[in-house]
């Protein structure tokens, strides 16, 4: 059972962000970085001639790459509407669980993002632990969010879970004093 | 857009469905991870430009060793693994992992995959595969995946 600080924390869950809509409509350039780093030999990404007769009608990005339409810019800081894990990050920053580090995903692939199509993706708060947990690298909280992807029509192109830990980094004063 | 000069490097056949089992083992992949691979794989590939990924002084005051892969290019890799075994008339249509040991550079990424399962649903054929990427002091991911195509 949660104490009331981790009542606080998860009284969020359930929260769904506003639709937003990514920076970039889906490009080939963007593929190409994906395709080129993964080795990826897949020509429904990088040959269109060969995607044009192909089912999918043209060249599209890989579904494994729908979170990189989501990715925050580098500058200036682009004004979201509020994501619905932004008041538990903070409130964990603040009680010293500074730390960020991925630990899972899942993603469901729908339908694959075709080039020159913007994707649009919601974001939702499903999960945050109800207690602290010991872990390797501190004492941590995981935190776990949904994005679902949708194309111009509003058709589903995926979803994809993600949890994080926010962890309180372990320095030589939290450790136990050696017997 | 040209890209004659890729085409030699894509893979237009696919995994015949008579020709699969449940039990097979997909061929070994090795990958070396090495500074440019977790500094691409963050900031080119999946423009994550969280600074652990690419500034080592930030990931060392984290705790780390090094500056380590981020779980987009991990996710991004092991999905590559599978649909160049399977071919371009199969789609991914779900990918699942967990995180367990970080991938640092100098590390080598050894991904291996099992068909747990084959079977035909909604005029699709499917296989389930489980897949694993050992580094040397250990597993850096675990997951499942599925695929299909058109029956």
């Amino acid at each position: 059972m949660g104490t009331l600080y981790e009542d606080r924390l998860r009284q969020h869950i359930g929260n769904e962000s506003e639709p937003i809509e990514a920076v970039d409509a889906v490009c080939p350039q963007m593929i190409r970085h994906w395709v080129e780093i993964m080795e990826d030999r897949n020509p429904a990404y990088s040959d269109p001639e060969w995607a044009g007769t192909s089912r999918h009608g043209g060249l599209v990005a890989p579904g494994s790459m729908m979170q990189v339409w989501s990715m925050a810019p580098h500058w200036p800081e682009r004004p979201l509407p509020d994501l619905p894990f932004a008041p538990v990050d903070e409130a964990l920053e603040e009680a010293g669980y500074t730390e960020i580090v991925a630990t899972e995903q899942s993603q469901t692939i729908t339908a694959l993002a075709k080039v020159g199509e913007p994707v649009t993706f919601t974001v939702r708060l499903t999960d945050v632990s109800d207690s602290e947990h010991k872990t390797r690298l501190g004492e941590a909280y995981f935190v776990t969010f949904e994005y679902r992807f949708s194309d111009p029509r509003g058709d589903l192109l995926g979803t994809q879970s993600f949890t994080y830990m926010r962890y309180r980094p372990q320095t030589e004063d939290t450790e136990e004093p050696a017997a | 857009m040209t890209t004659d000069w890729m085409k030699p490097h894509l893979k237009y056949d696919s995994l015949d469905w008579d020709d699969v089992s449940e039990g097979d083992e997909l061929p070994m992949v090795a990958r070396v991870v090495d500074t440019s691979l977790v500094v691409l794989g963050a900031v080119a590939a999946s423009r994550d430009f969280y600074p652990v990924h690419h500034d080592r002084d930030v990931a060392v005051a984290a705790g780390a060793p090094d500056v380590f892969l981020n779980i987009l290019t991990t996710n991004g890799l092991m999905a590559s693994y599978i649909t160049n075994w399977c071919g371009p008339d199969w789609d991914l249509s779900s990918i699942s992992l967990r995180l367990l040991v970080p991938a640092f550079p100098g590390q080598k990424l050894t991904t291996t995959a099992t068909v747990t399962r084959r079977y035909e649903q909604d005029g699709h054929r499917l296989l389930d595969l489980v897949f694993c990427a050992e580094t040397d002091f250990g597993p850096h991911c675990k997951g499942t995946a599925t695929i299909k195509r058109a029956a």
